[in-house]
């Protein structure tokens, strides 16, 4: 048997909502649905597609061979010995990765992905002032942070299984403690400015960036 | 969000902060109130009349702003005068005036010493020949709103680092004003003033379709009711560069 015919297979199920009592995650429905869309399409499958797809099949084996739709002999061929009908091509291996980027910047790099994509636009129409944009040179998109869509934006991250550091995680506790909290100024005699830690007040941000000429420290 | 900025220490900055500390809960050290009161302007420095109240409180913004603001006439006491004497004490001697009522204009140019002044319509200000030599000077762009559309004004002002955006009135509104409009809370007397409309010209990468919703929508996109002690919308024409006339009442252009 194909990988491509045990991925036919379980898209039907899923598709019929046949799978019993064994559980997917709502990701894998998608993925299987997606990747079954493109094989019908007459698109091969990537490398880490077929992976994928072969690790599916380990784990709802038992429900698979109990329905009749594949033999033991057909799981161990898959497992063992995958073939496919078209050859695989190579995948990009480019991690999902979330970083903080300093003032107030998320940058998230990922494979193209419809479905976060459709997310991020989705942030966009939250805001006039905050909308995210691709950086073709880095390849990564850039999600101003505010308080509008910082929600989103943590649900988006986790949704689709970025992978973060510390510092955007230090950068998320930073924000819970600063809600609410009052900004302040005060003059540094050392540089003859005025330093500002500016909380939770996007307005005011807003004003020191654009009219009062502030820099980003 | 959190984030750190570092401001130019000058007493005009000071000042709008010190006005914004009255709008939003910031903290001031004592320093920047100090730094706030230096620099401020003489009540004798208009030689017709006294710069007191509400006359030196737009003087000022004026030249806080570095020529760069928004003046709607909605007080008596702003006027055509007040904006070519705050000009004049800038020390800036070239004016180029667009606007469609020329006549009233060089009436009052006529009081002042300027070295190069031309009054021109919105159309010609666009014209190289007539931006040529004067755009180190300053652009006072009459504000009627059949003169010219949004993007004019914002490319006008793009091309005129400093430009003053002046409303006139006409005499029917000249009796609301005076009695409507020296309050922040506009709105809530029935008569809305557009103010952002002047302010987004002036700056078109601060935020606008905010203004356009409710106050209740705007409050919750932009502002936050503990950060923002529940002022009115007509409290931020600070963030725009936009005079007020409750402005006088306030901190940073209060000089009672």
């Amino acid at each position: 048997m194909f990988v491509e015919d045990a991925l036919q297979i379980i898209a039907t199920r899923i598709e019929r909502n046949q799978l019993g009592k064994v559980s997917i995650s709502d990701w894998h429905c998608n993925f299987i649905k997606n990747v079954h869309q493109y094989v019908l399409n007459g698109r091969p499958l990537s490398t880490e597609q077929s992976k994928i797809i072969i690790k599916l099949i380990e784990k709802i084996s038992r429900h698979l061979i109990s329905i009749g739709d594949m033999s033991q002999k057909d799981i161990d061929e898959l497992l063992f010995s995958p073939t496919h009908r078209r050859i695989p091509y190579l995948s990009s291996n480019i991690k999902k990765e979330a970083r903080y980027l300093g003032a107030n910047f998320i940058g998230l790099r990922f494979k193209f992905n419809e479905m976060i994509m459709k997310d991020i636009r989705e942030l966009a129409e939250k805001t006039d002032f905050a909308i995210p944009w691709f950086d073709r040179s880095k390849r990564i998109w850039i999600i101003p942070v505010i308080e509008i869509n910082l929600e989103n934006i943590r649900l988006l991250i986790s949704k689709h299984r970025f992978e973060i550091d510390t510092t955007l995680r230090d950068y998320f506790l930073l924000l819970s403690s600063s809600r609410n909290k009052e900004s302040s100024f005060i003059y540094d005699e050392d540089s003859c400015k005025i330093l500002s830690n500016v909380c939770d007040n996007e307005f005011l941000s807003l004003w020191i960036k654009n009219i009062a000429n502030g820099d980003w420290i | 969000m959190n984030v750190n900025f570092s401001i130019r220490a000058t007493p005009s900055v000071a000042r709008r902060l010190f006005h914004i500390s009255e709008i939003c809960c910031i903290q001031l050290d004592e320093k920047i109130k100090e730094i706030a009161k230096q620099n401020l302007i003489p009540e004798d420095a208009d030689p017709l009349f006294p710069l007191t109240g509400i006359r030196r409180a737009a003087t000022q913004f004026i030249l806080d702003c570095e020529l760069r603001c928004a003046i709607p006439s909605l007080h008596e006491h702003i006027d055509r005068h007040l904006i070519l004497n705050a000009i004049l004490m800038f020390g800036i001697k070239k004016i180029t005036i667009a606007t469609s009522s020329g006549s009233k204009w060089k009436t009052t140019l006529a009081a002042f010493n300027f070295d190069k002044t031309q009054i021109i319509t919105t159309y010609d200000a666009f014209q190289p020949e007539y931006q040529k030599n004067y755009r180190d000077g300053v652009l006072i762009l009459d504000w009627s709103p059949l003169d010219s559309n949004e993007q004019v004004r914002i490319a006008l002002a793009k091309e005129f680092p400093k430009t003053i955006l002046f409303e006139n009135f006409d005499s029917t509104k000249e009796t609301i004003r005076r009695h409507e409009y020296c309050n922040s809370n506009l709105e809530i007397r029935g008569y809305n003033y557009r103010w952002w409309d002047m302010g987004i010209c002036l700056f078109p990468e601060m935020p606008k379709a905010v203004f356009e919703y409710t106050q209740r929508a705007f409050e919750k996109s932009a502002i936050y009711q503990t950060t923002w002690k529940h002022k009115s919308r007509n409290s931020l024409a600070i963030f725009y560069n936009v005079f007020l006339p409750h402005f006088a009442n306030m901190s940073g252009y209060n000089f009672a």
